[in-house]
Parts: C-alpha cells; sequence; structure tokens
C-alpha cells in the first residue's frame, strides 16, 4: 500500500465513521475533544500497519488516542432498489 | 427544559503530514452544524488549510492562505447532511490542490 492508497482509504473510512457516530450517538459521546483517531481493519493488515505507523508518528503530547476497530468496509451502494426488471405495458 | 444536542470532535490521520480534523453537533440524529478541516504538517505546526463550515449560519468553504487570509465561499445546501457529504467529497477531489498552494504560498514568503 502506498500513501495515495492509505490516504483514499483513510478518507473513506473517516467520512463513515462520521456518519456512523451521527447514527450512534453514543459513540460519539465516548470520544475525549481532539482525540486521534486510529482506524485498524480486520481484513487489511497492510492498512492496520501504515495507520499505527502514522499514529506514533503524529501522536500529539497528552493527546487521547481511540482505536476503531471495524470489520472492513462495504462497497459504495450503486441503487437501493432489488432486482428491478422493465415490462411494457398497454393497459395503462 | 434541557435540549439534547451533542457534539463529535475527532481527528484522523490521512498522511504523515495531513490530517483531517472532524466535528459535528447534532440533535435527535440530525446535524445541526459542523466543522470538516484538512490540516497539514508545516514546521512542526498543524496549519489548516481547508475548511467546510457552518459556522456564520450557512455551509460554506473556507480556503487558508498561508498568509492566514481567508476565501470563503459558499454552497448551497440547506441540509446539513448534504452539505457535509459534499464537503467531504470536495476533500477527496481536491485535497492536493489546496496542500500545493499553501506550500507554494510558503516558499514565496520564506
Amino acid at each position: 500500500m502506498n500513501e495515495k492508497d492509505f490516504f483514499e482509504k483513510s478518507l473513506t473510512i473517516s467520512t463513515e465513521f462520521s456518519k456512523y457516530v451521527l447514527a450512534h450517538p453514543e459513540i460519539g459521546e465516548e470520544i475525549p475533544d481532539n482525540a486521534m483517531i486510529v482506524f485498524l481493519l480486520e481484513d487489511d493488515p497492510e492498512f492496520n500497519e501504515f495507520s499505527i505507523e502514522i499514529a506514533r508518528a503524529s501522536k500529539g503530547e497528552n493527546q487521547p488516542v481511540i482505536i476503531v476497530k471495524a470489520d472492513g468496509i462495504a462497497e459504495p451502494l450503486e441503487t437501493r432498489l432489488i432486482n428491478p426488471h422493465l415490462e411494457f405495458s398497454a393497459s395503462l | 427544559m434541557s435540549i439534547d444536542i451533542k457534539t463529535t470532535t475527532f481527528i484522523t490521520n490521512l498522511s504523515h503530514d495531513c490530517r483531517y480534523r472532524h466535528n459535528h453537533l447534532s440533535f435527535k440524529n440530525h446535524i445541526i452544524g459542523f466543522v470538516a478541516q484538512i490540516e497539514i504538517l508545516f514546521n512542526d505546526n498543524w496549519r489548516p488549510v481547508v475548511r467546510y463550515d457552518t459556522a456564520h449560519g450557512f455551509a460554506h468553504k473556507d480556503v487558508i492562505h498561508y498568509s492566514g487570509e481567508i476565501d470563503k465561499i459558499p454552497f448551497i445546501y440547506t441540509d446539513y447532511a448534504d452539505a457535509l457529504n459534499f464537503a467531504q467529497s470536495d476533500i477527496r477531489e481536491n485535497w492536493q490542490k489546496y496542500k500545493t498552494l499553501f506550500l507554494k504560498e510558503a516558499s514565496n514568503n520564506e
């Protein structure tokens, strides 16, 4: 994994996490202000290696660190329709 | 009667020299305000280079110059959840441009 790939994935995870917190505000209450969030994905050890290395280098003095573990990231949803199909109608 | 407004703030690392700062205010799972900010590490200090927020009552983007001057650009979303989605999308598309602009201004001044 290169830095560009890590950047893209981190940004995606960050935005998805913000949506998750919005839907589950009780999670947000557990995060101290200005905490550094470190994401670890069960299905991406390469990402995790980058994540930890950068976190260690970037952590501020006395800055709280929260690890967020997830199984992975689902593919984006193209549509919410389930099995649509077309039919011509002569009667309507 | 108390109003249950929740605030969430966190920072995530995007690279060795770039990080994302996020803040949102929510009421009953609806966003009522947010800040989404990209910061770069410059001379051992974290400097914001672009910020999307809802201060002043409307969603807008602040492009922050090395001098401290700020270009304020409104964007037209009345739903703050949509505005935040747009902000995060704009970051993905343009973060490199904002970083390059900032560093160019910095080198012109030093």
